[in-house]
């Protein structure tokens, strides 16, 4: 995937974001496959972020990929579904960035709209090294 | 005093000091071939503590077991499998009561009989496949976990502050973790290592940082550093959880995600929940590697029993409850699990188990569960209609 089209996922994705609201939902029964998660409080204060966040993540993905050698198989699984899913249903991204349809793919999964409580590094602010672009440099 | 009191009195302490001597070396130490029924086995330390609590069921059996272990290493064994190297000098295994005891291996040395891992073996230096006749079966999952000392601020750690932090040292500036002698590591033959580097795309063999040799000694080193604030360390999370009152855990937030999510659904919770559910990405199965005939059967009985007990291929005896002694060690059964991958920090995917068992899981994990109790499937609802473990669960 090129530069050019994840900045195209991107933007749709922040479209997105403006255009929808996730809806809160029940809690997946603990028994059941994973369907879909609440989004609350809990994670309400990464909406504030939520812009940025996802074309900063987009764009980290693609740095990273370049960055990395080939042996990390796990973020280029994450870059390959992050643009398939931005591609396939705008109207998924709710508050915060978060997924919010039933996810079915890896990145729906790890993205999804959740209760669960979480904490947040922020990678822009506490990581001088990291290029303007927000990728990552070559290790010395 | 006289001196042939002095003569005899000097005989005496030397013969002491020799007695001590022998005592520290380990001379008087069983040797392992003599107990009962032994099965011999090595790998990682991240899988000491399960096989601690398996060792000690097997010793308890009517007809005793014993569940030998040596862990230099997750890849030092996966090799010793494929090669057939024997071990030598001692090795642990688990009396009844659960004490850890030391044994003398044969000084020919003995051919291991399983090995374990927390890694695919492939991620292993200078292994490109398994050779045939050697099969890799999948026992529970654990969990890879970055910590700092309970005295640290810090709640949570990405994918790229883990790349500065172990690829760069003090020059990633990734405060606070900026002193390369309280950042601690392991080496290229770790589990640990291993997906850490994997995820981070830092080559095992250039981490940063002070290689603490195991799981145990991370977290002790971590825990003991005199600048708390810029302590970290890695290893697998029932390690970790098992000294929680010294180390914590920190949130990661893998790249693509917004925010950083702990294994559990809270920081002091023990649920597991965000593995279960795949908000929280590292975590690997376990592996055991073990001989196998041309039908994929693994040949020596021992081991094919309680690796089968682990898959679920053999049910246990009923006192060996596996499925509890996994959940009580901080690992998850792949029947509690609600994604899968199919291989180490590949893609997730929704994972639903032919015979889960979530519900039990979160019941001896928590010690409570919002799932109805059942004795058999009549007296559950339809919305779960099969009662597995005493508990309903949807299929």
């Amino acid at each position: 995937m090129n530069g050019s089209t994840l900045r195209r996922l991107a933007l749709a994705s922040l479209l997105a974001l403006a255009a929808c609201k996730s809806t809160p939902e029940e809690a997946p029964s603990d028994s059941g496959p994973i369907v879909r998660d609440a989004q609350t409080d809990a994670t309400a204060d990464v909406a504030a972020d939520a812009t940025a966040d996802v074309a900063a993540d987009v764009t980290n993905d693609v740095t990273a990929d370049v960055t990395n050698d080939a042996s990390n198989d796990a973020t280029n699984d994450v870059t390959t579904d992050a643009g398939a899913d931005a591609a396939a249903d705008a109207s998924c991204v709710g508050d915060g960035g978060c997924y919010a349809c039933p996810p079915t793919t890896s990145t729906q999964i790890i993205t999804r709209c959740t209760a669960a409580s979480c904490a947040r590094f922020d990678n822009a602010a506490r990581l001088p090294r990291l290029l303007a672009d927000g990728g990552l440099p070559a290790l010395p | 005093m006289r001196t042939r009191d002095f003569v005899a009195v000097r005989r005496a302490a030397a013969a002491a000091a020799l007695a001590c001597a022998l005592a520290a070396n380990n001379a008087w130490a069983v040797d392992c071939n003599t107990l009962p029924s032994p099965v011999y086995g090595i790998g990682g330390s991240a899988q000491k503590p399960l096989l601690a609590r398996l060792g000690a069921r097997m010793a308890a059996l009517a007809a005793p077991r014993t569940l030998i272990y040596q862990a230099p290493g997750a890849c030092l064994g996966t090799n010793a499998i494929i090669n057939n190297t024997r071990l030598t000098g001692t090795a642990s295994y688990w009396t009844a009561a659960g004490a850890e005891q030391t044994c003398d291996l044969p000084v020919a040395g003995q051919a291991p009989d399983y090995a374990s891992s927390g890694t695919q073996a492939t991620l292993c230096p200078g292994v490109t496949a398994l050779p045939s006749g050697l099969g890799d079966f999948e026992g529970p999952v654990t969990t890879w976990n970055f910590f700092v000392p309970v005295a640290s601020s810090q709640q949570s750690i990405s994918t790229e502050a883990a790349y500065f932090v172990y690829g760069f040292g003090r020059d990633g500036m990734a405060a606070p973790w900026t002193d390369e002698a309280a950042i601690i590591r392991r080496d290229a033959n770790s589990a640990a290592q291993i997906i850490v580097g994997l995820e981070t795309g830092v080559p095992t063999e250039r981490f940063r940082g002070v290689d603490a040799m195991t799981n145990g000694r991370s977290i002790s080193l971590v825990a003991m550093a005199t600048n708390a604030q810029a302590a970290i360390g890695f290893a697998s999370g029932e390690n970790v959880d098992a000294n929680r009152a010294t180390v914590r855990t920190l949130a990661f937030q893998h790249t693509g995600q917004t925010c950083g999510y702990w294994p559990d659904a809270t920081a002091t919770a023990f649920d597991k929940r965000n593995v279960r559910d795949g908000l929280y990405w590292l975590w690997t199965t376990t592996h055991f590697f073990a001989r196998t005939d041309s039908t994929g059967t693994i040949t020596n009985p021992l081991v094919r029993d309680f690796v089968g007990w682990f898959t679920g291929a053999i049910a246990p005896p009923a006192a060996v409850p596996i499925l509890d002694l996994t959940i009580q060690n901080g690992n998850i059964p792949r029947c509690a699990m609600r994604v899968s991958r199919t291989r180490d920090l590949g893609a997730l995917a929704s994972f639903a188990p032919d015979a889960p068992c979530g519900c039990y899981f979160e019941r001896v994990a928590t010690g409570a569960t919002t799932c109805a109790a059942c004795t058999d499937s009549a007296a559950c609802p339809t919305s779960a209609p099969v009662c597995r473990h005493g508990y309903c669960e949807v299929n």
